[in-house]
């Protein structure tokens, strides 16, 4: 089987390079198990990787320009099998790519906002289960931005102009979220919600498979326009490149 | 500073031929202009001609953690609220890093009740627990502060598992004493350590700590994507990395182990090499999960596997279900182990070393654990694997593992000043259970003993010759040839380790395991060679520098292994079946003596009540 992979070392190299390999296939092979091999037998090439079970979202690669977790993506054995980093992020070295852009706001996000500490009594109360029904499914989002890298309107248009998936994912999360006291509407709206044009593009790649994207984007844009947000003016575009 | 004097003080840069890497290096020896004065009670001088020509960043803080996870979390914020500066190292992406850093769905569980330490479950308490630890940390959170998922909503976790239709709260576990329910996704935890306000150092690997004459005065380490060592100053140093199982094995891209390639032990294994003695090296503790499709194998995000729920339709080779017709009132998770073991040291294991997992009866498949259920989907949509109604093949992979270094009742490292440990596992003796709950409570304790120890504490100035030490030996590596790659040599390690290590494990394969690791280090290592130059996020150069550790943590090990002559814990010996308590009812330390790890038996640390 071939595999070709984007090589890059910023340090001495004038601009990235593809190698060809040959690696011996077995059935359900995986992206990973591919780059590991040639790592180990053959000659460095540089990638991460924790959880193998697409959780951790440390593989993320592309495959054939497709953006893919490595751990959950078959090689094939007669294709084509161009291994590159992640698109739409930028390289440190062979297939690492520096995704903080992305997941430092994220992490950002993903802090509650309350005026005060939860109790167990609060805790004990029951939830709306259609909020519940929502949310949970969230929670499995890995952060590994393989949507983000597949997003035609960030490849289009940059993250300037849309944060991304994953980042609605988290604010979405924290909209959904009955403990939750910030205004998650205004920053699903600044971080450029409008800009979506809801193609599915994020859902096709992703590997949390409870996660309903169009779904979750229909639920932010109703709640803004039901409060007159739903402009594009008033992305992070509108803040920062008027 | 001039062109000439910083040449000097990054040494010979022509010869070594090497470009620095993207972020700015702080020269460890700037040179001063001027007068000299008189210097002030305390001071140092800097930029002296005599200074080693390495080049690393200098970090002064007050508690240095190193692990950013469950137990790191919380020793940070005891910190932050006893008015301690915190810097966290992490090896992986903040967020991102060892298991707290998967998304992973893990089960909170916490005891209700202020129940005398020795009758709460909060914990495994086995006849080889340090007692003193164990009475100690859990008497550190009584009555609501042991309430994990209150601790764990505030810091952001999410609605918990709710009835669907109620939205009440459905736990899994729900007694007067213990309370246990699903959802606990640890990165929120990592969220919100940016909210304590503490520094955190991502991608950096802590390679030693600054031992000044027995005294652990803080950590040095190399940032990966620029090469640059980082020495952080700190009066005390708590390891949380948790437990090192990434010698156990490989299958074709993960060891034999649900755990992060993050953790190769790097800190246990210095304090190790600094002469401290490690502790039940020889206890993995297991979990059967499958084998196939080898990407995944032993995954416990993306895999299936079997607990001790379903050991009713746990069949070996021949089909024969082994554990039926067993006592079940017997059956912990060391006994399920012990007996899976016993199984395969009998022949009853496929070729890979395991057994199967027969879903071809619904009661079973219904059976699997809540985390595994996730995946029954994934495995459709990417191998088109359907699970119901096979025979799944499965393995016992280490979670978990001891080996941790020798520490007092204030989880200060013997040996060490200044050094503090805190994880999950660890001090556990033969445990036989889960960890997470157990992580918070050693971190958060370890930060209290920290804060006493360093109250009217003066740290001796940063000793430079130790700092030139580390950084010749990482830099070392790259002068070597000849020899074989780092990735080739770590498949030996594991494989090595693994022999020795196994669940079922005959005398002759712990042998052939130990003089195996043994022809590694003699033959191996020394010529191990980078096949990559590069400053830049070099993972050979990383890999090369965590050999070290996993080398001498699996010789740690297997050498533990056969010196324990009785069968405990999660494995079996088939020429000691049985628990000997006449012979064996202690812990076994590993140490360097003269350059050669011995074993010794040290007493189990029991404390009166």
């Amino acid at each position: 089987m071939k595999v070709s992979i984007q090589k890059y070392d910023p340090s001495v190299d004038e601009r990235p390079y593809v190698v060809d390999y040959e690696v011996d296939w077995h059935e359900n092979m995986t992206v990973l198990e591919a780059i590991t091999a040639i790592n180990d037998g053959q000659e460095p090439v540089v990638f991460d990787f924790s959880c193998r079970g697409r959780d951790c979202g440390r593989c993320a690669v592309s495959l054939n320009g497709k953006p893919c977790l490595a751990c959950v993506t078959l090689v094939s054995e007669e294709g084509e099998n161009l291994v590159a980093p992640l698109p739409n992020f930028p390289v440190v070295r062979d297939l690492i790519v520096d995704k903080t852009k992305v997941t430092d706001r994220v992490a950002v996000t993903m802090r509650r906002q309350r005026a005060k500490a939860l109790t167990a009594e609060d805790l004990a109360v029951p939830v709306d289960p259609e909020l519940y029904a929502k949310m949970d499914p969230l929670e499995h989002c890995s952060r590994c931005c393989v949507c983000t890298a597949n997003c035609p309107v960030v490849a289009e248009k940059g993250l300037k102009k849309f944060a991304g998936p994953t980042q609605l994912i988290a604010i979405a999360l924290r909209h959904y979220d009955p403990y939750d006291q910030g205004d998650r509407v205004i920053e699903a709206v600044q971080a450029g919600l409008f800009e979506c044009i809801q193609c599915g593009a994020c859902d096709e790649v992703c590997k949390a498979l409870e996660i309903d994207h169009l779904g979750t984007w229909a639920d932010l844009r109703a709640a803004a326009e039901e409060r007159g947000l739903a402009s594009p003016d008033l992305s992070v575009t509108g803040l920062y490149f008027p | 500073m001039d062109r000439e004097n910083s040449a000097k003080a990054l040494g010979d840069v022509s010869r070594r031929g090497f470009v620095l890497g993207g972020a700015a290096a702080t020269v460890g020896a700037a040179m001063l202009a001027g007068t000299p004065q008189a210097k002030a009670e305390g001071q140092g001088e800097a930029g002296s001609d005599a200074g080693h020509p390495a080049s690393y960043e200098v970090y002064n803080t007050d508690v240095c953690i190193i692990g950013g996870g469950l137990a790191g979390v919380a020793a940070a914020m005891e910190a932050v609220d006893a008015g301690k500066d915190v810097i966290v190292i992490e090896k992986g992406p903040h967020g991102f890093g060892g298991p707290a850093g998967y998304n992973w769905n893990q089960f909170i569980n916490f005891v209700r009740d202020d129940l005398p330490w020795r009758e709460s479950t909060d914990f495994v308490l086995n006849e080889l627990t340090n007692q003193a630890i164990e009475k100690n940390s859990y008497e550190h959170w009584m009555g609501e502060d042991r309430n994990l998922m209150v601790r764990d909503a505030n810091m952001g976790y999410g609605l918990l598992v709710r009835n669907p239709e109620t939205g009440e709260l459905a736990p899994l576990l729900d007694f007067p004493t213990i309370y246990g329910i699903y959802r606990g996704f640890s990165r929120h935890q990592l969220d919100a350590l940016g909210d304590l306000g503490v520094k955190i150092l991502d991608r950096t690997m802590a390679t030693d700590i600054i031992d000044q004459d027995g005294v652990c005065c803080g950590v040095m380490g190399l940032h990966i994507p620029t090469g640059t060592m980082r020495v952080v100053r700190a009066k005390a140093t708590i390891c949380c990395t948790g437990a090192s199982t990434w010698m156990y094995g490989w299958n074709t891209c993960g060891a034999r182990s649900i755990n992060s390639p993050d953790n190769t032990g790097d800190i246990d294994a210095a304090a190790f090499r600094h002469g401290c003695a490690l502790e039940g090296n020889e206890f993995f503790q297991c979990d059967l999960l499958n084998i196939e499709p080898t990407g995944i194998a032993c995954s416990f995000q993306g895999g299936i596997g079997a607990d001790s729920g379903c050991c009713e339709y746990i069949c070996d080779k021949d089909g024969n279900y082994f554990f039926r017709g067993m006592d079940y009132s017997t059956l912990n998770k060391i006994t399920f182990t012990q007996t899976i073991a016993k199984c395969i040291a009998e022949g009853g294991g496929t070729e890979n070393g395991g057994v199967y997992v027969d879903f071809s009866s619904h009661e079973a498949f219904e059976a699997i654990g809540e985390t595994y259920k996730r995946n029954i989907e994934l495995w459709k949509d990417v191998f088109g694997i359907d699970v119901e109604g096979t025979k799944l093949e499965v393995c016992l992979e280490a979670y978990e593992r001891a080996g941790n270094p020798v520490a007092d009742e204030h989880l200060m490292v013997d040996g060490l000043a200044g050094l503090f440990h805190a994880r999950g596992g660890g001090f556990s003796g033969a445990q036989g259970g889960s960890s997470v709950n157990v992580a918070p409570r050693n971190g958060s304790f370890a930060v209290k003993c920290a804060v006493d120890y360093m109250d009217g504490l003066d740290l001796p100035a940063l000793d430079e010759a130790v700092v030139g030490a580390e950084y010749d030996r990482l830099h070392e590596l790259f002068e070597r040839t000849g020899g074989k790659r780092p990735q080739e040599i770590r498949r030996m390690i594991q494989h090595a380790c693994y022999q020795a290590c196994q669940p079922a494990r005959p005398t002759a394969d712990i042998e052939a395991g130990i003089a195996e690791l043994a022809r590694i280090r003699a033959e191996e290592m020394p010529t191990m060679t980078l096949g990559d130059m590069s400053r830049v996020f070099n993972t050979d150069w990383k890999c090369a520098i965590e050999n070290y550790n996993l080398l001498d943590l699996a010789e740690a090990a297997a050498l533990s292994a056969a010196f324990r002559e009785e069968t405990r814990g999660h494995m079996f010996r088939p020429e000691f079946p049985e628990v000997d308590d006449t012979n064996w009812l202690c812990n076994v330390h590993a140490r360097y003596n003269d350059g050669h790890i011995t074993c010794e038996k040290a007493p189990v640390v029991t404390v009166e009540d």
